[in-house]
C-alpha cells in the first residue's frame, strides 16, 4: 500500500485537476477510517463524510446481496443541488470520497480526473 | 474497555502505544494528533520521556452506525514504570508496538514485543497487535526482510514499516490497529459482554487518577493476564452458527474464469478465522506479494516466503451461506486440534469473483523433522547421529500416538512434523480436507519409522564411509533399549538396508 504521503500527493493532484473541489478523501470501508484526508473549504467535515459515507457503501452491498445481484460496485454518484459527490471503490477495501462544487465541475471532468490517478492509490 | 456508550451514540475503544522508551511512541501520536487534527496531551515528561501517558481523543469511522471514539494512548517505556504499562496495556483493544528497528536496538524491541504479544494473547478475546517498525530511514536500519525472519519465532503480528519523525506509516498502523479493535468487539458482542454505558475511564485525567489509584493499592497486575483464549474461540463460533444445514456446494464449473487470489489485510471482518490473528497474519503474507497458482489437480496452491496457500478444487462457493458455514466447520476443526497443530495459521473466505467465494488456508512454514534429519546426516561423529536419529524416530512415533486423540486425521510425516519442540508432537502441515477424516488407517511404531527413514538411511549408505560405524551405535542403542523402541526398529531397519 502507498504510503500516507503518497497518498496525499495523489489527493493533490486530484484537487489541481479537477475544477470545483471540494474535499477527498481515502477511507477504510470496514471502519469508515480516513486514510488520507485533503479539503479546499475548513468547513466540510470530511471525517464524518468519510464515515457516513462507509457505511452508504455497505447498505448498498446489502442491497445488492438481497436482490441476489452478482456484480461488484465500482462507483456511486450522488448529485446534490449545488454539489457532486463521487465514491470510487479502490482494491483492498478502501474507497476514494471526492466532493466537488457543481457549478464549477461536472461528472465527466471528476471521473477523468480520478481515474487518471487510480494507480497511484493501490 | 470496548464500551458503547449510548448517551453519546458512540463506541469507545482504546488503542494503546506500546514500545521501549525513545522508540518515537509520543512522536507518533504527535503526528497522528496532527494527522486528525486532534491535541496531544502528556501527563509528565522528564527529559522527553513519558512518565504516565499521552493522549490523544479522535472520533472517526462508524462502528455499526455508531461513531467509533479512539481513546489513543501511549505507555511509559522506562522499565521502572513497567507497572504502569503494564495496566494500561491491560485497558487495551488493540496494541501498536512502536519499536526502534536500527541495528543495535532490534533484538531488545524484539524481546519487548514477545512480552506484550504473550499479554495482549492472554486477553479474552485476544488483543490484536500491529508492529509499527519505526525508524525505518536510519542507515543500519535492520533490512524488511531480517525483521521479518527474526519475527517467525513470534506468534503472529501485523507489521508496518514507519518514519515517525516524517509522519510515514502512522496513519496505516492506527487504522490497522482500529480494525483489530472492531474484530475483538464483535466477538465481545458475540458473547454479550460488550459493556454499554459511560467508559471506566472518560478522559486524561481519570485515567491518572486511576493509575495514581492503583499505584497506591499496588495491586498485583500480573494476574489480570491469566484468562483463557479458548473462550473467545468458542464465543466467536457461536457468533457464526448458521440459521439452517450445511450443503455440499458445487464446484466451480470452470476454474479458469476465478479471480485470483491475493491477500488481503483489509477483508471484511466474519471472513477471517481467527479473527484478529488471522487479520494479522494476513497483513503479514500481503507484503510478501505471494501468488497462487492452479495444480494439475485444479486446486490452487502457493508457497512461498515462509508461507503456503492451499485451496482445495471444490472449495469454491455461489452460495455466501454455505461458504460460511464451511469456514465455520474449518474453525472448529482447527480449534478442536489446536494443541496438535502449529501456530500461525489463518482460514479465509476470499472472493473469487462473478460473487463467488473460496476457501483458502494459509499456514506458515515451519522447520520440519524431514529438514532436521536432512541436517542431522552431516554431523562429523557418528555416535551422535546414531542419538539423533533414534531422537527423531522416537518423535515420530510419539507424534503418531499424539496424533490418535486428534478429531483430525492429521498425516504423520517427516514433512508434516515440527522439529522445533521435540517433546512436542506438532503438526505443520497443510490441514487435510473436511470430508477425507475417515481416511485408511495411519502407520505407526516400526512400520512407519520404516517408511519414512528407510529413503534416508540409503541416502547414509551412499555418502557416509563411516557408515558401518553409524549403524554399530545404532545396534548397541538398540541393545540397550526395551523390545518394542524406536532404536530397535531403527536397527531392523538397517538390517534390512545391508541385506
Amino acid at each position: 500500500m502507498p504510503t500516507e504521503k503518497q497518498l496525499n500527493e495523489v489527493l493533490e493532484k486530484i484537487q489541481n485537476d479537477t475544477n470545483g473541489f471540494i474535499a477527498a478523501s481515502l477511507v477504510d470501508l470496514d471502519s469508515g477510517m480516513t486514510l488520507a484526508v485533503r479539503a479546499a473549504r475548513p468547513d466540510f467535515d470530511l471525517t464524518a463524510a468519510s464515515a457516513y459515507n462507509s457505511e452508504l457503501v455497505k447498505q448498498k452491498l446489502k442491497i445488492m446481496k438481497t436482490l441476489g445481484l452478482s456484480g461488484t460496485i465500482e462507483d456511486m454518484l450522488i448529485s446534490l443541488t449545488d454539489q457532486i459527490h463521487l465514491v470510487k471503490l479502490l482494491p483492498g477495501n478502501t474507497f476514494l470520497y471526492l466532493a466537488v462544487d457543481k457549478k464549477l465541475s461536472n461528472l465527466a471532468i471528476v471521473r477523468t480526473s480520478v481515474n487518471r490517478h487510480l494507480n497511484g492509490m493501490t | 474497555m470496548a464500551t458503547i456508550d449510548d448517551n453519546r451514540g458512540v463506541l469507545v475503544v482504546r488503542i494503546v502505544y506500546d514500545g521501549p522508551a525513545l522508540s518515537g511512541k509520543t512522536t507518533s501520536l504527535s503526528a497522528l494528533s496532527r494527522g486528525v487534527s486532534s491535541t496531544l496531551r502528556s501527563h509528565e515528561e522528564k527529559d522527553g520521556r513519558t512518565l504516565f501517558f499521552d493522549w490523544v481523543e479522535y472520533v472517526g469511522g462508524l462502528f455499526e452506525g455508531r461513531q467509533i471514539r479512539c481513546q489513543i494512548v501511549s505507555v511509559p517505556g522506562q522499565r521502572e514504570l513497567l507497572h504502569r504499562r503494564k495496566l494500561l496495556l491491560s485497558s487495551a483493544d488493540a496494541v501498536v508496538c512502536v519499536l526502534d528497528t536500527r541495528e543495535h536496538e532490534w533484538e531488545f524491541g524484539r524481546s519487548w514485543l514477545r512480552q506484550a504479544l504473550d499479554e495482549c494473547r492472554a486477553r479474552e478475546p485476544a488483543v490484536g497487535v500491529v508492529l509499527q517498525a519505526n525508524k525505518r530511514d536510519a542507515a543500519d536500519a535492520v533490512p524488511r526482510e531480517a525483521l521479518r525472519e527474526s519475527l517467525l519465532g513470534l506468534p503472529p503480528v501485523a507489521m508496518v514499516e514507519s518514519n515517525a519523525v516524517a509522519g510515514d506509516g502512522i496513519r496505516e498502523a492506527f487504522v490497522l490497529a482500529v480494525r483489530l479493535a472492531l474484530d475483538r468487539v464483535r466477538a465481545l458482542a458475540a458473547s454479550g459482554r460488550l459493556s454499554v454505558g459511560r467508559p471506566a475511564e472518560d478522559a486524561p485525567d481519570e485515567l491518572l487518577a486511576k493509575l495514581l489509584a492503583e499505584e497506591g493499592e499496588r495491586t498485583d497486575l500480573n494476574g489480570s493476564f491469566a484468562a483463557s483464549a479458548g473462550a473467545a474461540i468458542q464465543a466467536e463460533l457461536a457468533h457464526w452458527i448458521p440459521q439452517r444445514a450445511s450443503s455440499r456446494p458445487p464446484a466451480s464449473p470452470s476454474g479458469e474464469e476465478e479471480t485470483v487470489f491475493v491477500p488481503d489485510p483489509m477483508m471484511p471482518g466474519g471472513m477471517i478465522w481467527p479473527p484478529v490473528d488471522g487479520r494479522v497474519l494476513l497483513h503479514e503474507v500481503a507484503s510478501c506479494e505471494i501468488r497462487p497458482e492452479r495444480t494439475s489437480r485444479a486446486d490452487w496452491w502457493g508457497a512461498e516466503s515462509g508461507f503456503r496457500f492451499h485451496s482445495a478444487r471444490a472449495s469454491i462457493f455461489q452460495d455466501p451461506h454455505a461458504a460460511r458455514t464451511e469456514l465455520i466447520e474449518w474453525a472448529r476443526l482447527h480449534a478442536a486440534n489446536a494443541s496438535h497443530i502449529s501456530q500461525g495459521r489463518a482460514v479465509i473466505l476470499a472472493d473469487a469473483g462473478q460473487g463467488r467465494l473460496r476457501l483458502w488456508q494459509i499456514v506458515r512454514a515451519e522447520a520440519t523433522l524431514r529438514e532436521r534429519l536432512s541436517m542431522l546426516l552431516g554431523l562429523p561423529e557418528p555416535g551422535v547421529l546414531a542419538r539423533e536419529l533414534v531422537a527423531v524416530a522416537g518423535q515420530l512415533a510419539r507424534s503418531r500416538e499424539a496424533f490418535k486423540a486428534a478429531t483430525a486425521s492429521l498425516p504423520c510425516t517427516l514433512w508434516t512434523l515440527g522439529a522445533s519442540e521435540l517433546n512436542r508432537a506438532t503438526f505443520v502441515g497443510l490441514m487435510p480436507p473436511l470430508r477425507s477424516l475417515s481416511a485408511t488407517p495411519e502407520l505407526e511404531g516400526a512400520a512407519l519409522v520404516a517408511r519414512e527413514f528407510t529413503p534416508h538411511l540409503r541416502e547414509l549408505r551412499r555418502v557416509r564411509v563411516d557408515y558401518g560405524e553409524v549403524r554399530a551405535h545404532v545396534a548397541e542403542l538398540a541393545k540397550a533399549a526395551a523390545r518394542d523402541a524406536p532404536a530397535v526398529w531403527l536397527d531392523e531397519l538397517f538390517a534390512q538396508i545391508h541385506a
